[in-house]
C-alpha cells in the first residue's frame, strides 16, 4: 500500500531523514516511534508529497508520484498542528475540506455527519472552532483527515498535548478505523500508544529506522529480560538464590520471571510480595539507542 | 478554486478586526479628512493672519478692511481673550503655528502711503521663512489692497484736497524754490483744487477704471472638472486605504495558513498549486473590488461624490484590485516568519499610503513628494480613481495608470507565486 525506499532529506547541514525504508500492507496500522526530532514528520511529509526527498522513492498503491490527484484522494492526513480554521465551525471546516475532494450534496452531508459523530462533536457542530478545547480541536483535526473517506491515513502525533479523556477518545476512534480496514501510519513518541494501536512499529531516531517488527518481536529481540523484584520472608537453608539479597529484597533479571518465582516458592522460599517489570518499547528504545525515549 | 475563494471571503467577513481596517477605517478616514479639507462643513480653508494696526489712520483702517474681504485670508486682530494683538503677541502666535503669518501696519503708514512709500518701510510681514509660497502670496494681496486704497483716495475729493493742502504747505516751506517758482506752483495747485469735482466725476475706481490695475484671468487648466466637494478628493484616498488593508489582511492570511497547518491540508488535497494560490488571489481581488465599490457607492449616494465616467471607474477599480492582489502575493514571501512578513508588509503599506496619496492627497502634495510618488503603484491607483471622478481624464490619459496597475499586479503575482510555490510546495 505504502512503500518508501531509502528516503533522505537534509535541512542545511542537518540530516533529518537518513535512508528510511518502510513498507505498509493494506489494513495495517504501522507505528513510527521516536523522540521529537527523530525525523517522523519529515518522513510523513515526503510520503504525502509535501516535501521532495533529496533521494529515495515513495510509492502509494503503485504510484511513485504522491502529488497525483488520484493518489491524494486515497490519503487522509492529520498534521501534528491543529490545521483548522478557527473562525469557521466544525461543520464548515469539514464541509470545506470535503469540497476540496469533490464531495457535494448528500454525500458531503453524510460524511460530515459521520465525522462529527466519530469526533464526538455533533453537539457543538455549529460552534466556531476558536471556542473549542484543545482536545476537541484534536478530534476535529482527525475528523478533517477522514471526511473524504480515504483508505490510507497518516496521523502525525494526533494525541500530542491533549487531556487523558480526549486522548482515549482519539485512540478508540483510531482503533475503530483500523478495525474498518484502513491502512494507518501513526507517528508518536508515546510507547503505550504504539503498543496499543500498532501491528508493527518502526523505532526511529536521528533520521534512521533502527528496527521494524511487531511489538512482541521488538520486545523479545530488543526489550531485554523482565526484572523480578521480591520481598522475601523465610528462606530455607541450602536454597540457591539467583542474585544476592539486599536486606530481605531480591532483585534479578529473567526471561522467565514467573517460572523462576514458582521454582523458588516450590523450594520453600516465602514471598511477602513480588513485582515483575516486563520489557516495554521504552526499554527497546533504550537498548537500541542508549537513551530514553523522552530524553 | 471557488471553494477556496469563498472560504477566504467568509474568514474575512468573520474577522471583525480586519473588517474595521477594510471598511470602517477607510470610511472614517474619508469622512474626517474630507471635513478637515473642506474647512468646517465645506467652507474653503483660509490662511490665518494676525493683523496689527499700530497706525490707526483712515488709510490703515481702509487697508485692513480691504484685506478682510479677501476670500483666501482670514485676518485675526485679537487674541482669544479679546486683547488686541501687538507685534510681539502676533509673532508668538505665528511661532506656535496657530496662525500662518502676521502683518503689522506701523505708525505713520497712512502718511507714507500719501507720499508713495517715502518715510521707510511701514508694513511688516512676519512668516516662517520656509513658507515662501505663502509669503509671496501675501505680498501680492497686500500690494493689491494697498493700490486699491490708493485708488480710493485718488477718487475722494476730500482726500485729494488734503493731498493738495499738504503739497501747498511743502511748497511754501521749500527753501530751494524761488518766490516766483512758488507762486507758479501755488496757482497750479489752486487750479487743480478748482478742478477736483470734475476730475472725480471722470475717474471711476471700479475694476475697469484707470486704477483697476492689471487683471489676471485665472483659468483652471489641470482638470476639466473641479472637485465639487472635498469628499471627491478624499474618497479615492479612502479606497486606497481599503485595498491596502485588504492586501495586508490576505498577506497575513497566507502566512497564518502556513503557520497553522491549513496550507499543508490544501497542499495534500487533490489541487494544483495554482488553484491554491489563484484562490487566494481571487479572494483578495474580490475583497479589494467589493470594498472599493461599497465605499464609492457610499460616497456617491451620501456625500455627493460625482463619477464622471462609470466605465472608467469600474476599470480603475478592477486594475487597482489586480495590482494589490498581485502585491499581496509578493508581500507574503518577504520573510520566512509571520513577524517578518507582517512587519515588512506593514512598513511597505505605510510607504505606499504616504506616497500614494493616502495621507496627503495628490492634489496637495509638494513637488518632491509628487516626484517620488511616480514609483508607487498606490499613486497610480488614486490617479486612476481621480481620473474617473473629477480629473476628467480621457481614454488616452487613463491608459497609463491602468497599464501600470495591471502590469505591477500581474508581475508581482507571478513573482510571488513562483517564490511561494518553490518555498512551500
Amino acid at each position: 500500500m505504502i512503500r518508501a525506499r531509502d528516503l533522505r532529506k537534509a535541512y542545511a547541514k542537518i540530516q533529518a531523514v537518513d535512508g528510511v525504508s518502510l513498507e505498509l500492507v493494506a489494513g495495517e496500522t504501522f507505528g513510527l516511534l521516536g523522540p521529537n526530532g527523530a525525523g517522523k514528520t519529515t518522513t510523513i511529509y515526503m510520503l504525502i508529497g509535501a516535501l521532495r526527498p533529496d533521494d529515495g522513492e515513495v510509492a502509494i498503491n503503485g504510484s511513485t508520484d504522491p502529488t497525483r490527484p488520484d493518489v491524494r484522494r486515497q490519503i487522509g492526513v492529520a498534521p501534528q498542528v491543529e490545521a483548522l480554521y478557527d473562525e469557521l465551525s466544525a461543520v464548515e471546516n469539514l464541509s470545506f475540506f470535503g469540497r476540496l475532494y469533490s464531495l457535494s450534496g448528500d454525500r458531503l452531508k453524510q460524511r460530515v455527519s459521520w465525522c462529527l459523530g466519530l469526533a464526538g462533536l455533533a453537539a457543538r457542530a455549529g460552534d466556531r472552532v476558536k471556542t473549542y478545547s484543545g482536545g476537541m480541536k484534536r478530534r476535529l483535526n482527525l475528523a478533517c483527515a477522514l471526511v473524504h473517506d480515504p483508505p490510507v491515513l497518516l496521523l502525525d502525533e494526533p494525541t500530542a498535548g491533549v487531556d487523558p479523556q480526549s486522548r482515549n477518545h482519539l485512540l478508540d476512534s483510531i482503533e475503530e478505523l483500523a478495525r474498518a480496514g484502513r491502512t494507518i501510519l501513526y507517528t508518536t513518541h508515546y510507547m503505550e500508544e504504539a503498543g496499543r494501536l500498532c501491528d508493527r512499529v518502526a523505532i526511529m531516531d536521528q533520521g534512521k529506522i533502527l528496527a521494524v517488527d511487531t511489538v512482541d518481536e521488538l520486545l523479545r529481540k530488543h526489550g531485554g529480560d523482565s526484572m523480578l523484584e521480591a520481598e522475601l520472608g523465610q528462606i530455607p537453608e541450602g536454597v540457591s538464590l539467583p542474585a544476592p539479597l539486599e536486606g530481605n529484597m531480591l532483585r534479578f533479571a529473567s526471561d522467565q520471571p514467573f517460572e523462576d518465582a514458582n521454582r523458588l516458592r516450590n523450594a520453600g522460599v516465602q514471598f511477602v510480595r513480588f513485582h515483575v517489570d516486563r520489557p516495554s518499547l521504552e526499554s527497546v528504545f533504550l537498548n537500541l539507542t542508549g537513551r530514553r525515549l523522552r530524553d | 478554486m471557488l471553494t477556496l475563494t469563498v472560504k477566504d471571503l467568509l474568514l474575512l467577513w468573520r474577522n471583525k478586526a480586519a473588517l474595521v481596517w477594510v471598511i470602517v477605517f477607510p470610511l472614517a478616514f474619508g469622512l474626517t479628512y474630507g471635513a478637515v479639507i473642506a474647512g468646517n462643513a465645506g467652507r474653503r480653508a483660509k490662511l490665518g493672519i494676525a493683523l496689527v494696526d499700530e497706525d490707526q489712520s483712515p488709510a490703515s483702517k481702509a487697508l485692513a478692511a480691504r484685506l478682510a474681504q479677501h476670500q483666501s485670508v482670514r485676518f485675526v486682530t485679537s487674541l482669544a481673550d479679546g486683547q488686541p494683538f501687538d507685534g510681539e503677541s502676533a509673532a508668538q502666535q505665528v511661532r506656535r503655528g496657530d496662525l500662518t503669518a502676521y502683518l503689522v501696519l506701523r505708525p505713520s503708514f497712512g502718511e507714507s502711503l500719501r507720499s508713495f512709500g517715502q518715510g521707510g518701510k511701514k508694513i511688516e510681514l512676519g512668516i516662517d521663512p520656509s513658507r515662501q509660497a505663502e509669503a509671496g502670496f501675501l505680498q501680492g494681496i497686500v500690494m493689491e489692497a494697498t493700490f486699491a486704497v490708493l485708488a480710493d483716495q485718488f477718487t475722494n475729493p476730500e482726500e485729494i484736497r488734503k493731498w493738495l493742502k499738504v503739497g501747498r504747505q511743502e511748497i511754501e516751506h521749500a527753501r530751494e524754490l524761488t518766490e516766483t517758482q512758488k507762486q507758479i506752483l501755488l496757482e497750479f495747485f489752486a487750479l487743480v483744487d478748482d478742478l477736483v469735482p470734475q476730475l472725480v466725476g471722470d475717474i471711476s475706481p471700479g475694476e475697469e477704471g484707470p486704477f483697476g490695475g492689471l487683471k489676471l484671468d485665472v483659468v483652471p487648466v489641470t482638470y476639466d472638472l473641479q472637485p465639487r466637494s472635498a469628499f471627491e478628493i478624499t474618497f479615492p484616498c479612502s479606497i486606497l486605504w481599503a485595498v491596502l488593508s485588504c492586501m495586508l489582511t490576505f498577506t497575513m492570511s497566507i502566512v497564518t495558513e502556513q503557520k497553522q497547518g491549513t496550507l499543508l491540508r490544501l497542499r495534500v488535497a487533490p489541487l494544483g498549486k495554482m488553484h491554491i494560490l489563484g484562490g487566494k488571489g481571487l479572494a483578495c481581488f474580490l475583497s479589494c473590488f467589493g470594498t472599493a465599490c461599497i465605499l464609492l457607492l457610499l460616497g456617491v449616494t451620501c456625500l455627493g461624490v460625482r463619477v464622471s465616467s462609470w466605465p472608467y471607474m469600474l476599470i480603475s477599480i478592477t486594475a487597482m484590485a489586480v495590482c494589490f492582489s498581485g502585491l499581496m502575493m509578493l508581500l507574503s514571501v518577504l520573510g520566512r516568519t509571520e513577524q517578518a512578513v507582517v512587519g515588512s508588509a506593514m512598513a511597505i503599506m505605510l510607504v505606499m499610503a504616504t506616497l500614494g496619496g493616502g495621507l496627503v492627497p495628490l492634489i496637495a502634495m509638494p513637488d518632491w513628494m509628487l516626484a517620488m510618488s511616480h514609483i508607487c503603484p498606490a499613486k497610480w491607483g488614486v490617479l486612476a480613481l481621480e481620473g474617473a471622478i473629477w480629473r476628467g481624464f480621457n481614454l488616452a490619459e487613463m491608459l497609463l495608470p491602468w497599464g501600470i496597475l495591471l502590469s505591477v499586479g500581474v508581475l508581482s503575482f507571478g513573482v510571488g507565486a513562483w517564490i511561494l510555490s518553490r518555498r512551500a510546495f
